[in-house]
């Protein structure tokens, strides 16, 4: 359907008048075309690229570039990079703020990259921190939470997000959460559900106290996943199931109110995901092992996921009524 | 015809219209509200992350349903499985249709999650009662694809569905390819032959459009232009028509021999890209404009991938250098409209918000680099070279 119909179609109802219709077809005309998005993209996978050659670059050319040279050539780069940032600044306030350099988001960006670069190559070459590993993760972590807001960027704070978790000893990132965590080491199950409660609680507060606002969703979408995920894998565990299942529960709960008051679906889809896996693992745990398990399972997944569709089918009445 | 009601989607296009405007100022709110009021969506179609939660719990329940069938029938099972399995599968499948049929015009379900799953796992139902009674013929491939092709199709006008598209014209590609690769002059016209079926789609989506019900289709129809630009390319791109040569031919050699007419292979994956790119600026068309990228990419890893002369990290660094200059050139010219175009984002095209995710496994990926490196490398010059690999 053109717009020209569209119009037709409104007009015919005189719910606007010719005057309208020829007003919104010539704003129609003259409408640029974005390339927002496409330009992004490509400015961002020019930053990757970059940053990756030069890493290569750099530990291949060790011996004739000259350690020296490299250090302040990449110290030159970050300082610049954050250079540009502070220059084209706006003034801190606790609410977003609207960037006017349309550069300085992605030169901050490439001034953190690099920034860990520099200090893994310091630490490479010349044993920086010395033994003192966790200083690798946890600098970078500071820098770039104070970057994060004081320079208004939602990127940036994912990775001090994810560099804190490090320091820690906890892969956050939803890749790595599966594939770098060894949920079975003792008390690693209870320190990411510490720091997964830990970030949702900062994300609550940011929501709900205003500040940084928009910050909240990184916050929430990775500490609840971290959360969720470490304390499923406890459910699964040996010791104190019955503990990590309620520990799911009340976070998928808290999920389900968050989702509500604010309208973002995807915590609710997290919630009742995790909720339904904990709640049928620990299920599946009481029933013996006999031959009803196999009829048990077949009419419980039938009438749990008739009943699931159920509720979400109804779930703006049921939330209407509470 | 259509399971759906044109209503709907007429009143939901109407509505996102109004809204559009609306939000640039074209419109005032009460017009709006008229709008809303006038054009009512009357169906249920709930938010993106609710779907993919129906859509998750409705496949569980289809099949442990089966599951449960089985075991009520297991007996009749172990005597006769083939008789069993069909029909287990087709009471199953004409099953979900009722179920699928019976919630579109009670619940008035459009595209919600429920009914996808219940499509998708009826498909699946019947297509293996088919290959059931198939199998014993022990017949070509492109000609078991051409007896559940019907299904597909039937269940496309049907219900508009984009997965069960793309799935349409993946089995109309292997259908193709694998009938030419019955004769000889098929073989060795495979590229030729695909990129005719391709121009020959895309011209045919193009026709569809034109149709007065053109907006039931509109999301599936995008799809099938996307994939029609994507197949056009790719039958005559040079690394797919190389290695594919070699692989049909079975040779097995490190690097696969050289093509006949590789000049002319060379002109269209260099060509196409520029085309796309240019297409998609002249007629402001986001479709080939991403494709155009996507498919400039793809040429610069086969150029490489043939003639890398230069190494890798000088490679990247030249690319990023590039990339970087270029992007922020235009980015800085279309601060301002210029020819049509501008920086400024649109307020309908949302981007997904997944830098999140994307920069947290970068990091993450680069952190753990570092402490392996540093816990377990020590200082050996061995574990410097893995610092750049993210």
């Amino acid at each position: 359907m053109t717009d020209q119909k569209v119009l037709e179609i409104f007009h015919a109802k005189s719910i606007i008048s010719t005057k309208e219709v020829q007003k919104i077809n010539e704003s129609e005309k003259s409408k640029p075309f974005s390339l927002h998005y496409e330009l992004r993209i490509l400015l961002y996978l020019g930053i990757f690229l970059l940053s990756s050659g030069l890493g290569i670059v750099i530990y291949q050319n060790l011996d004739s570039i000259g350690h020296t040279a490299i250090v302040i050539f990449i110290s030159f780069l970050v300082v610049s990079c954050f250079a540009f940032s502070s220059w084209k600044k706006q003034n801190f306030t606790w609410d977003a703020v609207e960037q006017v350099n349309p550069f300085a988001d992605f030169t901050l960006l490439l001034g953190c990259l690099s920034f860990l670069t520099l200090e893994g190559y310091l630490q490479y070459q010349y044993s920086l921190f010395g033994e003192k590993y966790g200083l690798i993760t946890f600098i970078p972590a500071i820098v770039f939470f104070f970057s994060a807001y004081f320079f208004d960027h939602r990127g940036v704070l994912s990775m001090a997000i994810t560099a804190f978790a490090s320091w820690i000893g906890v892969s956050i990132s939803p890749l790595a959460v599966f594939s770098k965590n060894d949920f079975t080491a003792p008390y690693f199950i209870f320190t990411s559900i510490a720091l997964g409660l830990l970030y949702m609680a900062i994300g609550l507060l940011s929501e709900f106290r205003k500040l940084k606002q928009h910050f909240a969703f990184s916050y929430l979408l990775l500490g609840s996943n971290l959360a969720l995920i470490a304390g499923v894998a406890g459910v699964f565990s040996e010791h104190h199931k019955y503990l990590y299942t309620l520990i799911v529960l009340a976070i998928s709960v808290g999920l389900f109110f968050y989702a509500k008051i604010k309208q973002s679906y995807v915590f609710l889809l997290t919630g009742i995901v995790f909720a339904y896996i904990a709640i049928t693992e620990a299920i599946f745990d009481i029933f013996p092992y006999n031959s009803m398990r196999a009829w048990f399972a077949a009419y419980y997944f039938v009438a749990t996921g008739i009943g699931v569709i159920f509720l979400l089918f109804n779930l703006k009445k049921i939330l209407k009524k509470s | 015809m259509k399971a759906y009601q044109q209503q709907w989607i007429d009143n939901s296009f109407l509505q996102s219209k109004a809204q559009d405007w609306f939000e640039k100022g074209l419109l005032s709110e009460e017009q709006n509200i008229e709008i809303k009021n006038q054009f009512p969506l009357d169906f249920y179609q709930p938010n993106p992350f609710i779907r993919i939660a129906l859509f998750l719990f409705t496949c569980l329940a289809c099949i442990f349903s089966v599951s449960l069938l089985y075991l009520i029938f297991e007996s009749t099972f172990r005597e006769s499985p083939k008789t069993g399995l069909t029909i287990l599968a087709l009471a199953f499948g004409i099953f979900s249709v009722f179920l699928l049929e019976t919630l579109i015009t009670t619940k008035k379900i459009f595209q919600s999650g429920i009914d996808n799953g219940l499509l998708y796992c009826a498909i699946v139902a019947f297509v293996t009662v088919i290959y059931v009674q198939l199998e014993p013929l022990h017949l070509p491939a492109w000609l078991e694809f051409t007896f559940i092709m019907p299904f597909f199709l039937v269940a496309y006008i049907r219900y508009a569905d984009v997965f069960v598209a793309c799935v349409i014209y993946f089995l109309l590609v292997m259908i193709l390819v694998d009938f030419s690769l019955t004769f000889f002059i098929g073989k060795t016209l495979l590229p030729f032959i695909m990129l005719l079926f391709s121009l020959g789609a895309y011209y045919f989506v193009e026709k569809l459009k034109q149709r007065a019900d053109y907006l039931y289709y509109e999301t599936s129809l995008d799809i099938f232009k996307t994939l029609t630009l994507a197949s056009a390319y790719l039958s005559v791109n040079y690394f797919i028509v190389r290695e594919g040569n070699a692989m049909i031919n079975k040779v097995i050699t490190s690097v696969a021999p050289q093509i006949g007419l590789a000049p002319l292979f060379y002109f269209f994956t260099i060509l196409i890209p520029i085309v796309y790119i240019v297409v998609g600026l002249k007629k402001r068309d986001r479709t080939f404009l991403t494709l155009g990228l996507l498919t400039a990419g793809f040429s610069f890893f086969t150029y490489r991938y043939y003639f890398g002369i230069i190494p890798t990290e000088i490679a990247l660094l030249i690319c990023g250098t590039l990339l970087i200059g270029t992007a922020s050139f235009i980015i800085y010219q279309l601060k301002q409209v210029k020819f049509g175009f501008t920086y400024a984002p649109d307020s309908n095209y949302e981007g997904l918000n997944i830098d999140t995710l994307l920069l947290s496994e970068l990091v993450n990926h680069k952190l753990g680099q570092h402490n392996d490196e540093l816990k377990f490398g020590g200082g050996s010059t061995a574990g410097g070279g893995a610092g750049g690999e993210y």
